[in-house]
C-alpha cells in the first residue's frame, strides 16, 4: 500500500468540505485596535518631566494667590500714594473755566493743570499753536 | 502587533512581516499546549472511520463524506510537531508552494521541504499503525 496516496487521498476530501473556521474579527476588536494603536503612538513621558509639569502647574497657582494677596493687601497704601500725588490735587474749578470750554472738555476730573499760560487771541483759534504754547 | 510596528524595517513586505508574527505566534501557543491528544481508533466517529477505511483500502477512490474527512485530518495533524503541522496545512490542504510557505513563515524553502518530508513520513507511520489496528 502506497501510504503517502492515501494521505493525497484524503487531504484531497479534505479540501472539499466548506471552511467552518471563522473569519469574522471578534467583537469589538476594532476598538481594542485602535486603541492598541493609541496608546503604542503615545509618547512616554518621563518621571522628570511629569515631576517638573506638576511643579510648574503648582509654582503657577501660588504665585497668581501670592500676586492677588499682595495686590489687596497694599491696595490702601497704593490709593493713598496716589492721592497724595501733586498732579492729584483738584483743578480749581475757576482755572476750567479760565481755560475756556473746549479746554475744561478735555482734562479728566482730577488731573492738577498747570498754570495756564496767557493765552493770546490769535492762538486760541489754532489748537496745534496753543498746544505748542503749553509744552513750551 | 503594534507594540512591535516600530522594529518594522521594510525588509519584507508589510503583509510578509505580518503573517511571520502571527505565524510564530501560533506555534508559540501550539507549543504552550505540549500534550498533543492521543489518536486512538475508538475515538473516530463513524464517518471517520470509513473515510479511513477507504483510503487506507483503496488509494485511488477517494472518500466522498468530505466533512470527516476534513475532521479525520484534523485528527492526524494534531500528532506533528507544530512547525510539521502548519508546512502540510499549507502545502497539502490550502495547496501553496514551497516559495509561498518560504514568503509566509520565514523559513528557508529547504527547510519548508525538509519539515514537509518529516511530516509526511510521520503520517505514513500513522497511517501503518491505523492499518495495522483495523487488520487485528
Amino acid at each position: 500500500m502506497n501510504t503517502p496516496d492515501s494521505w493525497q487521498l484524503l487531504a484531497a476530501a479534505a479540501r472539499r468540505a466548506p471552511d467552518g473556521r471563522e473569519t469574522a474579527a471578534p467583537y469589538a476588536f476594532a476598538g481594542r485596535v485602535v486603541a492598541q494603536a493609541w496608546a503604542a503612538s503615545a509618547e512616554p513621558v518621563s518621571f522628570f518631566a511629569h515631576f517638573s509639569l506638576r511643579l510648574s502647574l503648582r509654582a503657577l497657582g501660588a504665585a497668581s494667590l501670592l500676586a492677588v494677596i499682595t495686590a489687596g493687601a497694599s491696595y490702601p497704601a497704593l490709593v493713598k500714594i496716589f492721592s497724595d500725588h501733586p498732579m492729584a490735587s483738584e483743578v480749581p474749578a475757576s482755572d476750567l473755566s479760565a481755560a475756556g470750554p473746549a479746554d475744561s472738555e478735555d482734562v479728566a476730573p482730577g488731573i492738577a493743570i498747570p498754570d495756564a499760560p496767557a493765552v493770546s487771541p490769535a492762538s486760541s483759534d489754532d489748537p496745534v499753536a496753543e498746544l505748542v504754547d503749553i509744552v513750551s | 502587533m503594534f507594540t512591535r510596528l516600530s522594529q518594522y524595517q521594510g525588509a519584507v513586505p508589510f503583509p510578509h512581516w505580518v503573517s511571520r508574527i502571527a505565524v510564530t505566534t501560533c506555534i508559540d501557543q501550539l507549543r504552550a499546549q505540549k500534550r498533543r491528544p492521543e489518536f486512538r481508533w475508538a475515538d473516530l466517529s463513524e464517518g471517520e472511520v470509513e473515510v479511513l477505511e477507504t483510503v487506507t483500502a483503496d488509494e485511488s477512490t477517494a472518500p466522498d463524506d468530505a466533512v470527516a474527512a476534513r475532521e479525520l485530518v484534523g485528527r492526524l495533524l494534531g500528532q506533528l510537531k507544530p512547525e510539521d503541522r502548519l508546512v502540510v496545512q499549507l502545502l497539502d490542504l490550502e495547496q501553496k508552494s514551497i516559495a509561498e510557505i518560504s514568503a509566509i513563515t520565514g523559513w528557508n524553502q529547504s527547510l519548508v521541504k525538509v519539515r514537509a518530508f518529516r511530516a509526511r513520513r510521520k503520517l505514513q507511520k500513522l497511517f501503518a499503525e491505523l492499518k495495522k489496528k483495523e487488520g487485528s
